[in-house]
């Protein structure tokens, strides 16, 4: 889909969002909203996020929507704002450093956790005390689905008939779902469970030899900045290519990468905001992983590794 | 030298205490393992060129065919190479060389390790015992069949030999080996590594000592040290440093002179290499290499029944500065140029006549390009420039090649490439007297040897059966070969380096690759070449200087339970040692290899039984090699 047709159905929905809007409450007053996005740190992908998802809310004639962004000392700046008498209607996290504390809130705005890994939702946010009361919490999960992961890589490249994925502590809990992807679409999977004590470099080395790609599922105690140089060198030695899941991965030498950059996410995490304004009790949605996403090709590697995949360059599907 | 070696050994300790290995932890997940930024790996300049894109045909040895070879030497890894005799002068110097000239010295091919030419100056060629390095460090060895100079420079007449030192990131923690078997034979090894989030090192120790032939005085002892680290500066810029610390003590003799007494000597080498690589794009990188190699060989004995004493010692020292750019300008192509500077230094009173060094400096520039002219046409260009202060004139050495993909698996490539070996300090300033005799004199200016080659080569690919075919039909002319010319036709002395002989080749060889399953693994080699020569002294000494047939073959299998076995059988028809003049009657040699690979206490461990020379082939020349059959035991550990 190129950014003219994205572009059209953005528009389009906009389009859509100010008919109901106008239509569902033709006599009633403007609403004021007020959003409180907090991100996690006030670096480059955050400032992205916060950009398009001020492109994505747009107020209209029956709702005002202010935007009040949060970077630093999170729970004395939206105390802060109360203060001022700006209560927020919805607070959006982005990243886990501001979902942590603001877990930590005693208010009953909902939050839209958005920008972090679904097992760092499931795990520490989901089942906290803020969250417990039903539709106050939802969110935009970071990662891609195994699913998409295993269509993409079957569509992409279909000569692929072993893929090697090493599992972690982190990771360990997708075991099932990629079992459940072999199945449905016969590639044949060769998991390493690493334990403690492993090297995931030597778990790499040996999951290549026998592999005819190896998909890198995130997990931070087997990709990182310290193990990914050896992981994708051993790649290298049984030339065979490495399917990474951000944009750094692609850089340093993945053939390619499957990942939501964070313009996706906000534009997904603006969607479900609107949805939740829209609807008559204000609830949030279930979580829900990106919509969006883009594979990011490197022709380098592709030239190396000899590789065919059957998209002519890195695309976009939103 | 002890000390120095003590001292080097205790480095080893300490970068083991100060580094540690990755272990796993439990670690939260969070959007930053999905938003940083990871280092640069493949870059440009660490893209290997897939055989179909190659100009000239090649070969690896990778790492699964090393361990299953059976050998404990570097040299005889390329006997898996087809075109590639592999023979001993000695228990300590083995010929390795390409489809004819097989000089004991590889005089007439590149040979680098990790990109740093391993020629030596003083020796006009590669030592094999001395590289510094050890078969465990090793992860592959590309072999370019053919000259290669628009991208190796000077000495890449016959092939290219590139060894590949196993980064040292692949190597953390404690590794253990220990040989042990007939002849003598025993080594150890020992590599520690370890580092940081940016920085990799490893260190590794090794010993070796062999017996050499039963009828020969040449058994030696070889310690070698070497030490790699890889370091990341930033996302971009990769720095590796490597050094070298060899020191072997052999045993000489001279079966065809009695003049020459049994004595030792001693050989010690130490190299430092440090490469610089920033990476403009993934397809565009900047490199820059020094290296410093100091060669050093103590060889004094007296001549037999006289009070002459004779020292042979020669030493040298070459530094070679490289800059090196690659790029992508365009999707289809792809370039590297770049330039280097190279200062080579002999001293040797034997040879050279004098105490103070004679000095070589050189300078190349070199280009080369791989452009898609159609998604099924590739053509490769390259050229090397070259200027030795030693000969005149400037070299030009170009290369083309068009390779045509008939379809997806297949392949077909014709090609035509130069290459030139320059002149040896010692060949051209070669003063050798004894007693008050001259043995050898400067008879003049030489001229660089060159070749011209052309190749056409098929590559299959059958991925439905998981094998490959590499087929190569050759016709090679070199000119202008140096060799040593006589005072007069019954060989009286004395001698003086002349370009006096001539050359062709022309062959075919072929590879043939299987892999059915990840168990199985089939690779066989064979190669037939022809060889017209013709020189001043009518001897034709070159012309039965390589096998007309050759083969290799080598099936590894695993089994159950972590059981391994690799059957390796190399055979040569007759053919004549170009160092000796003498026929080398046909030869099969057989390797066998059992090994079985387990956990002890959590810790890998292999444990392996190899039987050379199987069928106890030998060959009985007058240098009286006997190559018996040996067995010999092998234990490694490793903790991770």
């Amino acid at each position: 889909m190129d950014k003219i047709q994205q572009r059209f159905c953005s528009a389009c929905l906009l389009i859509f969002l100010y008919i109901s809007l106008t239509l569902s409450n033709p006599a009633q007053a403007k609403d004021n909203i007020n959003i409180v996005v907090v991100l996690s740190k006030n670096t480059h992908p955050y400032q992205q996020f916060h950009k398009q998802l001020e492109a994505t809310l747009i107020s209209d004639e029956q709702r005002s929507i202010k935007i009040f962004v949060i970077h630093s000392d999170i729970i004395e700046s939206i105390s802060e704002l109360s203060d001022s008498g700006i209560n927020p209607d919805f607070i959006i996290a982005a990243g886990t450093r501001a979902a942590q504390e603001l877990i930590k809130l005693e208010t009953s705005t909902p939050i839209i956790f958005s920008l972090l890994p679904g097992s760092s939702y499931q795990n520490n946010i989901q089942n906290s005390r803020y969250c417990r009361i039903k539709n106050r919490c939802s969110a935009v999960y970071l990662e891609q689905p195994i699913d998409r992961q295993f269509l993409i890589i079957k569509k992409g490249l279909p000569d692929i008939r072993s893929l090697g994925i090493i599992l972690g502590p982190s990771s360990a809990i997708m075991r099932n779902s990629i079992l459940r992807a072999e199945k449905k679409y016969g590639i044949d999977v060769r998991i390493e469970l690493a334990e403690k004590g492993n090297n995931p470099i030597i778990l790499a080395d040996s999951l290549s030899k026998t592999s005819e790609a190896l998909l890198a599922i995130p997990d931070p105690d087997i990709y990182n900045r310290r193990t990914a140089k050896g992981i994708l060198i051993s790649t290298y030695k049984y030339q065979i290519p490495l399917i990474g899941y951000s944009h750094g991965f692609v850089h340093a030498g993945a053939l390619f990468s499957i990942y939501s950059t964070p313009e996706q996410i906000a534009s997904q995490t603006g969607m479900m905001l609107m949805q939740a304004i829209l609807s008559s009790q204000k609830e949030l949605p279930l979580p829900e992983y990106p919509h969006a996403y883009t594979v990011e090709i490197n022709p380098a590697v592709m030239r190396s590794l000899r590789s065919r995949i059957n998209f002519d360059k890195s695309i976009s599907d939103n | 030298m002890h000390k120095q070696a003590s001292c080097l050994y205790a480095l080893t300790g300490l970068i083991a205490v100060l580094t540690g290995t990755p272990q796993l932890q439990a670690t939260e997940l969070s959007e930053d393992d999905f938003l940083q930024d990871l280092p640069v790996v493949l870059s440009a300049t660490r893209l290997v060129q897939d055989k179909r894109d190659a100009p000239v045909a090649t070969t690896v040895i990778d790492r699964e065919m090393i361990d299953a070879s059976g050998f404990t030497e570097i040299a005889d890894l390329l006997r898996y190479v087809p075109g590639f005799v592999v023979n001993y002068d000695s228990g300590h110097v083995q010929a390795a060389s390409y489809h004819m000239l097989n000089n004991n010295l590889a005089r007439r091919m590149q040979v680098l390790v990790d990109g740093r030419s391993v020629y030596i100056p003083s020796l006009l060629g590669v030592q094999w015992i001395s590289l510094g390095i050890s078969i465990e460090d090793i992860e592959r060895i590309e072999v370019i069949r053919g000259p290669n100079a628009a991208s190796y420079g000077s000495n890449s007449l016959l092939g290219v030999i590139s060894i590949i030192t196993r980064h040292a990131s692949q190597d953390k923690g404690v590794m253990a080996k220990i040989n042990a078997g007939e002849n003598n034979l025993a080594e150890g090894f020992l590599r520690l590594g370890g580092g940081s989030e940016n920085l990799d090192v490893k260190v590794t120790a090794a010993y070796r000592q062999d017996a050499g032939f039963v009828e020969r005085y040449d058994s030696y002892q070889v310690r070698k040290l070497n030490a790699r680290a890889d370091y990341q500066a930033d996302l971009n810029d990769r720095l590796t440093f490597y050094a070298t610390f060899n020191d072997a003590k052999v045993q000489e003799d001279n079966v065809f002179s009695r003049d020459i007494p049994n004595h030792p000597a001693n050989i010690l080498s130490r190299t430092f290499q440090m490469d610089w690589t920033r990476s403009l794009s993934a397809n565009e990188d900047l490199k820059f290499q020094y290296y410093r190699q100091c060669y050093g060989k103590q060889n004094r004995y007296q001549h037999a029944g006289t009070p002459l004493f004779i020292d042979q010692g020669r030493h040298s020292e070459r530094d070679d500065f490289e800059f090196q750019h690659t790029l992508s300008p365009l999707d289809n192509l792809n370039m590297v140029w770049g330039a280097g500077l190279r200062t080579d230094q002999v001293f040797s009173e034997y040879y050279l006549g004098r105490t103070p060094a004679r000095t070589n400096r050189s300078y190349r520039l070199f280009g080369s390009l791989a452009w898609n002219i159609t998604a099924s046409t590739l053509l490769n260009a390259g050229v090397m420039l070259e200027k030795y202060q030693i000969t005149t004139g400037t070299e030009l050495s170009p290369m083309l090649s068009l390779n045509h993909y008939l379809t997806n698996t297949d392949t077909i490539r014709v090609s035509a490439s130069t290459a030139i070996r320059s002149p040896g300090l010692i060949e051209e300033y070669t003063d050798v007297r004894v007693g008050g005799n001259t043995i050898a004199y400067d008879a003049g200016k030489l001229a660089p040897e060159r070749i011209l080659a052309y190749e056409v080569g098929y590559l299959g690919r059958f991925p439905h059966y998981r094998a490959s075919l590499d087929l190569k039909l050759y016709h090679e002319y070199i000119r202008n070969l140096i060799s040593l010319a006589a005072a007069d036709a019954a060989g009286n002395l004395p001698y003086h380096f002349a370009n006096q002989d001539n050359a062709e080749t022309q062959g075919l060889e072929a590879t043939f690759s299987f892999k059915p399953n990840h168990k199985l693994r089939l690779e066989f080699s064979y190669a037939h070449a022809h060889i017209q020569a013709s020189d001043v002294r009518n001897t034709t000494q070159y012309t039965n200087s390589s096998p007309n047939d050759s083969f290799s073959l080598q099936i590894i299998q695993r089994f159950i339970q972590g059981y391994q076995g690799s059957l390796n059988v190399f055979y040569h028809s007759e053919m004549k040692q170009l160092a000796t003049e003498d026929m080398r009657s046909a030869n099969t040699r057989i390797n066998l290899r059992i090994g079985k690979t387990f956990k002890l206490a959590g810790n890998k461990t292999d444990v392996s039984f190899t039987v050379q020379n199987l069928l106890n082939e030998f060959e009985t020349t007058r240098l009286k090699n006997v190559a018996r059959r040996r067995i010999y035991l092998s234990l490694k550990l490793e903790f991770r």
